[in-house]
């Protein structure tokens, strides 16, 4: 019996509807009638990946046109290996060409052990609402780019983003040679509501230091997380006092830094016009 | 509580009660066209076998959905998945023609699970496997196949590897 062909069509809607794409995919090579029903799939609003999907030339190919709907990317975690380094380059630039696809994209999410270049976050889609991600920084990174080696590393955001609310990146740094390395996000869009950043670094015994966004960039922000060695401040003279008061709509504040910095545990003991106030060491 | 028989293709007679009978908006639609004192409900499309497996599911929802007081509905749904887990472990050929019938009937939460029942056993298999799972067979001319071999090859990928261990 074939069942695509003797059942009627809505129900065999409902069957394949249940299917995840890459078995829809299969079932083109079963016969000419499922071919048919499944040769045009269009994803769904949710999507999950395997970055071995990503890099797939045939994949993305494939992906090609259908992914006007999906509204959710989570991409799925991989094991390092050698070819870390080349799987990671290939794997962003291969995300990229599929970001730019996407029209209503709303949620991002990498999970924090699969490292993206940090060229990418440039490129995200204007529509995202929340951003989950993870890039590394590293040597090859350093030889690509335009900026003083171990001084400093700026991750840019696309200038237009208004529909960001949730923003939640962590930034390694791996066998960067330099030290007084310092990490600055730029161009944070003023809708965030929710901001997490936390560096770290893999082969130094220095991580790295976080440069602090500038409080006027971000005026509805509520929540925010940082974790860095130490925090610098933009103009480099302001406190994380002065800093932290100066956001007077922060409803939480969460701080992991080395203890050896500054006494940060104290300073938040001292912000009243903060609810929830957190301290930890690195 | 009233009872109706429904009376299948091959004449064989089900008392059920109407509530339960009811969850089929088709047997419904059926009692409220035909007259109040009636009480024989004929349903052509569908045999004795796979009739008395419908109203196996149709008794078990109403039964389950009616204990309201004594469980929670946490505790209600998960003894509901889980019977209906046992319940959709039948053979393809029975399978094919609960769905059938619970199209016709129209059955909503059993055609959803016979769908289900359905895409599980297509889930992750090879396409040669789904063609003997369910008796298909290829019909394709050459080139088209090489077409929906190049468009859809990153599909095969995993089960190449898969063939390798």
């Amino acid at each position: 019996m074939n069942f695509a062909d003797i059942l009627p069509e809505d129900v065999t809607a409902m069957i394949f509807d249940r299917l995840p794409f890459d078995d829809r995919a299969r079932g083109c090579f079963v016969n000419r009638t499922w071919n048919r029903l499944n040769r045009d799939q269009i994803l769904g609003p949710a999507l999950e990946l395997h970055p071995k999907q990503v890099v797939n030339r045939s994949f993305l190919d494939w992906a090609r046109g259908r992914l006007r709907n999906v509204q959710e990317l989570e991409l799925l975690p991989f094991k390092s290996n050698s070819t870390d380094i080349v799987t990671q380059r290939c794997f962003s630039s291969s995300l990229c060409e599929l970001l730019q696809q996407t029209q209503h994209l709303q949620r991002l999410r990498v999970p924090p052990a699969q490292s993206l270049d940090a060229a990418l976050l440039s490129r995200l889609p204007q529509s995202l609402c929340e951003v989950s991600i993870s890039i590394t920084f590293d040597d090859s990174c350093l030889l690509d780019s335009d900026f003083d080696v171990g001084t400093l590393v700026p991750f840019s955001f696309p200038r237009y983003m208004p529909h960001l609310q949730t923003l939640e990146l962590q930034v390694t740094c791996v066998n960067v040679r330099s030290y007084g390395l310092v990490c600055a996000p730029s161009c944070l869009p003023p809708s965030l509501r929710t901001l997490s950043l936390s560096t770290k670094s893999r082969g130094r015994r220095v991580g790295p230091s976080l440069m602090l966004p500038c409080p006027s960039q971000l005026p509805n922000l509520r929540d925010l997380r940082l974790e860095a060695t130490c925090f610098i401040c933009q103009d480099r003279g302001t406190s994380m006092s002065a800093f932290l008061t100066s956001m007077q709509h922060l409803r939480g504040v969460r701080l992991r830094s080395n203890a050896k910095a500054v006494n940060y545990g104290k300073m938040l003991e001292e912000l009243s016009h903060v609810p929830i106030c957190k301290w930890e060491p690195l | 509580m009233r009872s109706i028989i429904l009376r299948s293709c091959d004449g064989a007679d089900h008392v059920v009660a109407q509530e339960a009978a009811c969850l089929s908006k088709t047997v419904q639609s059926l009692l409220e066209e035909l007259e109040e004192s009636t009480l024989v409900v004929p349903l052509p499309n569908v045999c004795d076998c796979t009739l008395r497996k419908v109203l196996q599911y149709c008794t078990q929802h109403t039964a389950l959905q009616r204990r309201v007081t004594d469980i929670s509905d946490e505790l209600r749904t998960r003894e509901m998945e889980a019977w209906d887990k046992r319940y959709i472990m039948v053979s393809t050929d029975e399978l094919y023609h609960l769905v059938m019938a619970a199209h016709y009937l129209n059955v909503p939460g059993l055609l959803e699970l016979c769908c289900e029942g359905i895409a599980n056993l297509i889930r992750g298999k090879s396409p040669e496997h789904v063609r003997q799972c369910f008796g298909l067979v290829k019909n394709f001319e050459a080139p088209e196949e090489e077409n929906i071999r190049r468009t859809n090859l990153w599909a095969l990928v995993d089960e190449k590897e898969q063939a390798k261990k």
